[in-house]
């Protein structure tokens, strides 16, 4: 690319005496080669991991038409053919972390399905090798990566297992799973994945992206969509279904320390889905008597989103919409690297009411993550 | 309030007449004979046996699911009867013209599509000769088994003139998107008849349909309530993304009973899209915004009730309610809105624009022309 | 303030109600277990007349997945929206500060006085 595109740099906050800090919430770090991958797995299932194209993984056929990667800054070899733009941690600490001025970005990977696949043994390998590859290949040599325990939450005790070997791991701030899943995650059988969380004191994220794979149901709730646009689009109404399951089946009444980040969602429908989650409680609440106060009330305590994407609107329109869900104190910077198609991250939180900035850079993710966030690892 | 249609009185001056117009009313059909006289006699095997069989929700409210005190002591029922219905709501709520939409739209997931198509046929005649034909103040919904949109479009062509009939209607709840261009023959015969489509909750999860949710069944009838809007958000998406109002730019669709305020979402978010994500929506001449807020219209009901009011009116805003939302009262539902009481705060002309004008654009002349030719 | 006759309260059995209009409005009197409470007959939510709302029980709030069904009797269910209000206190279960007005009842004599 030939064109210099200025590049805004995290400022730091008015009036603050200490150093602002740009976290990022969600960076994809990317397998390039499964056969990298496959000796962290144990040894049992290590060869179904080495096997050349990786591991068989259900995968749904929405697929981004067009240029991939935005202008995320891509390696190139010495053909000029250009490489993905986070294959490399060394790569992807010079050219985005440094050059963009990010201090922590927590890593998410690029197995957002692993909840919806058949096998329950392989995704717990799978969730295993790639949980141990990117302690020691991203995490242990940089200081600026934090890393996520990925599970598989089809099978709760193993799921559970893997929470409990990694948990105290100071190279992990989250537990991390897919939200694609047979069934809404309030339900009771994966409690004990919410309990393992807790217990060690780690915030859960769900993240989009395999819906329609596997065993999941339809994408939507009206069937399979066309097009990569529809499904994507639609995608925030997984997290809607989530939001109803966890509150109604007393999540936050048997966890009340639990905290869940939903990723790539957006903000906007969050008011509708309050409202009449609220409107509806009042009439059923005796339906589910252990939902002792105003569902809203959950949703803003143990709820956090994240800014990539934002939907569009007018920047006026966006603090409504924060000021109606707290997003002083609930929105998360994500950078969403290296998948820039819809436009560079710092850009699209440009209309952030100024107030805010330094709050949603930084600070909040700050409050959720805690001390893990910089201790060193 | 009746409207003498003898005297030459003007369009305009008509409308601005109105108080009220409800464009949700789920009128009863007290049993399944009354269908008998529009129902072909190779159907009516199914009437002796009691009808069809209809897959059922499991998802059951606390309450009776109705307005308990509405219901007629003398059919157990609280819209048995027309003149029923006019006494409990149209009088009493000031609502000058109410479009039905009748009680059997999940006939569009039931599996067997051959009778749920007579059925509809029937029903839609039946609705013509007892509460259209007879009273100037309902006007009905041509119902079709969406889940045949062949035998659908064919029941609008067939209704199509009628002045009783105002809308087509389908369940939200469905196999397949309804972007989807299966469907697009009832889209065509839609707009030759100058009829807006409208889908309506309810029947999530049941029969053909897909589950409630795109993460399966919900446990309780509170999530699976709150989970309805779902649907009516994925169908939108669906009708922007597959280009059904680029081919269709005159078709009107309406969202009814799904809420109301998860529009700024889908504008917000497809917009966000359209810009890279153009390659595979080449067809789109618009942004997605644009298309809904010039084809879609929402009904209000049941209006989202945060504490702050004007946070509504933001989210209002956002979505243009002045020219995309109408009134329903759903009666007589257990989530029927008060509209002598629920939208008091709400600006004066905002109001009437929601009570009376946006159901005027959105049905046309056809909502106040005289039924005695139905 | 006034005080004023309702009722006999021999008309209202254990269990029963009695809508009544008294001061220019319409109060519901309920017979829980031999008291009396009277309420207007006006949910604060879109003012249904709440007092001909069903007379129940409810689930009790409760760990999760417990169910304790209790109150028989004593909860009133708006016809409308189906919100549950104890009738011994008029207040929501959901939140006691959204409540129906309640007044205060004596038994004076055979007749139920309601102070408004």
């Amino acid at each position: 690319m030939g064109i210099t595109i200025p590049v805004p740099v995290a400022e730091a906050s008015q009036g603050s005496s200490t150093t602002l800090q740009t976290i990022d919430a969600d960076l994809h770090h990317h397998i390039a080669n499964w056969q990298e991958v496959a000796p962290y797995a144990p040894e049992g299932l290590r060869q179904r991991l080495a096997r050349p194209g990786g591991p068989p993984l259900a995968r749904h056929g929405f697929k981004m038409i067009g240029p991939r990667f935005g202008d995320a800054p891509r390696p190139s070899d010495a053909n000029g053919k250009l490489g993905h733009p986070a294959a490399d941690p060394a790569w992807v600490k010079a050219e985005y972390i440094d050059k963009r001025g990010v201090d922590i970005a927590i890593l998410t990977g690029p197995v957002l399905s692993l909840g919806v696949q058949p096998n329950y043994d392989m995704a717990a390998t799978i969730a295993t090798a790639i949980n141990n590859w990117t302690l020691a290949t991203w995490v242990r040599p940089f200081s600026c990566f934090k890393g996520s325990i990925l599970v598989a939450h089809q099978d709760p005790a193993q799921a559970v297992a893997e929470i409990d070997r990694l948990g105290d791991d100071p190279g992990m701030v989250q537990v991390l799973m897919g939200s694609a899943s047979e069934a809404p995650l309030g339900r009771r059988q994966f409690h004990p994945i919410y309990a393992a969380c807790v217990r060690h004191d780690l915030p859960l994220a769900l993240h989009i992206g395999g819906e329609g794979a596997g065993m999941s149901p339809p994408a939507t709730a009206v069937g399979h969509p066309t097009t990569y646009f529809e499904w994507y689009g639609s995608l925030p109404q997984v997290y809607m279904a989530h939001i109803m399951s966890m509150v109604t089946e007393g999540v936050f009444e048997k966890f009340p320390t639990l905290k869940v980040i939903l990723y790539e969602g957006g903000l906007f429908w969050l008011p509708h889905i309050m409202w009449r989650f609220d409107k509806n409680w009042k009439a059923q609440r005796s339906e589910t008597p252990w939902v002792k106060e105003r569902p809203s009330s959950y949703i803003l305590r143990h709820f956090y989103h994240t800014t990539y994407p934002l939907e569009v609107s007018h920047s006026d329109e966006l603090a409504e919409i924060l000021d109606i869900v707290e997003g002083q104190r609930t929105l998360l910077f994500s950078g969403n690297y290296p998948n820039w198609e819809l436009g560079d991250p710092f850009e699209m939180i440009t209309g952030l009411p100024a107030g805010l900035r330094s709050r949603v850079l930084g600070e909040n993710a700050m409050a959720l993550y805690g001390e893990r966030l910089f201790g060193s690892h | 309030m009746t409207l003498t249609i003898e005297r030459e009185v003007a369009f305009v001056d008509r409308v601005s007449m109105l108080q009220l117009v409800d464009t949700d009313i789920h009128n009863d059909l007290p049993s399944l004979e009354e269908l008998r006289p529009f129902l072909a006699k190779k159907w009516h095997p199914w009437l002796e046996s009691g009808g069809p069989g209809s897959a059922a929700r499991y998802y059951a409210n606390m309450g009776s699911g109705r307005m308990d005190d509405a219901v007629n002591e003398d059919d157990g029922l609280a819209a048995g009867s027309p003149d029923w219905v006019i006494q409990q709501l149209m009088t009493k709520y000031r609502i000058d013209i109410g479009i039905l939409t009748g009680s059997v739209i999940g006939l569009s997931i039931q599996h067997d599509y051959r009778i749920q198509a007579a059925l509809a046929s029937a029903y839609n005649d039946w609705t013509l000769a007892k509460w259209v034909r007879p009273y100037e103040c309902f006007k009905g919904s041509i119902i079709c088994p969406g889940q045949d949109p062949n035998t659908s479009a064919r029941e609008v062509r067939r209704l199509g003139q009628n002045p009783g009939m105002v809308q087509v209607l389908m369940a939200s709840a469905a196999r397949i998107p309804y972007g989807n261009n299966i469907y697009w023959p009832i889209y065509r015969a839609a707009v030759d008849h100058d009829l807006p489509v409208a889908i309506h909750v309810g029947s999530e999860g049941t029969g053909i349909a897909n589950p409630p949710t795109s993460v399966g069944y919900p446990s309780t009838y509170l999530e699976f309530h709150t989970d309805h809007s779902q649907t009516m958000m994925a169908h939108c998406i669906s009708l922007i993304s597959d280009g059904v109002f680029e081919e269709f730019p005159t078709l009107k669709f309406a969202f009814i009973e799904g809420g109301t305020v998860w529009a700024p979402y889908v504008m917000g978010r497809l917009d966000r899209l359209y810009s890279a994500l153009k390659a595979e929506v080449p067809y789109l001449t618009m942004r997605p915004s644009e298309y809904l807020l010039r084809n879609c219209y929402f009904s209000t009901q049941p209006i989202e009730e945060p504490h702050n009011h004007p946070h509504l009116l933001q989210m209002l805003r956002m979505m243009h309610a002045e020219k995309t939302v109408v009134f329903a009262s759903d009666y007589p539902h257990w989530d029927f809105d008060n509209p002598l009481m629920a939208f008091n705060f709400f600006p004066a002309d905002l109001k009437r624009r929601i009570f009376v004008e946006n159901a005027i654009e959105m049905y046309g002349a056809r909502l106040l022309e005289s039924n005695r030719r139905a | 303030m006034s005080r004023h006759v309702v009722a006999r309260w021999e008309d209202i059995p254990a269990g029963g109600r009695k809508i009544v209009r008294v001061a220019g409005r319409e109060l519901g009197l309920f017979n829980i277990e031999g008291t009396f409470y009277a309420l207007k007959n006006v949910c604060p939510h879109q003012g249904s007349r709440v007092c001909l709302g069903r007379i129940v029980g409810t689930a009790l709030p409760s760990n999760v997945y417990e169910y304790t069904y209790g109150r028989e009797g004593q909860i009133l269910r708006c016809p409308w929206h189906e919100w549950e209000y104890d009738i011994t206190t008029g207040e929501s279960l959901f939140d006691p500060n959204v409540k129906i007005v309640s007044y205060p009842v004596e038994i004076v004599g055979d007749e139920l006085v309601v102070t408004i």
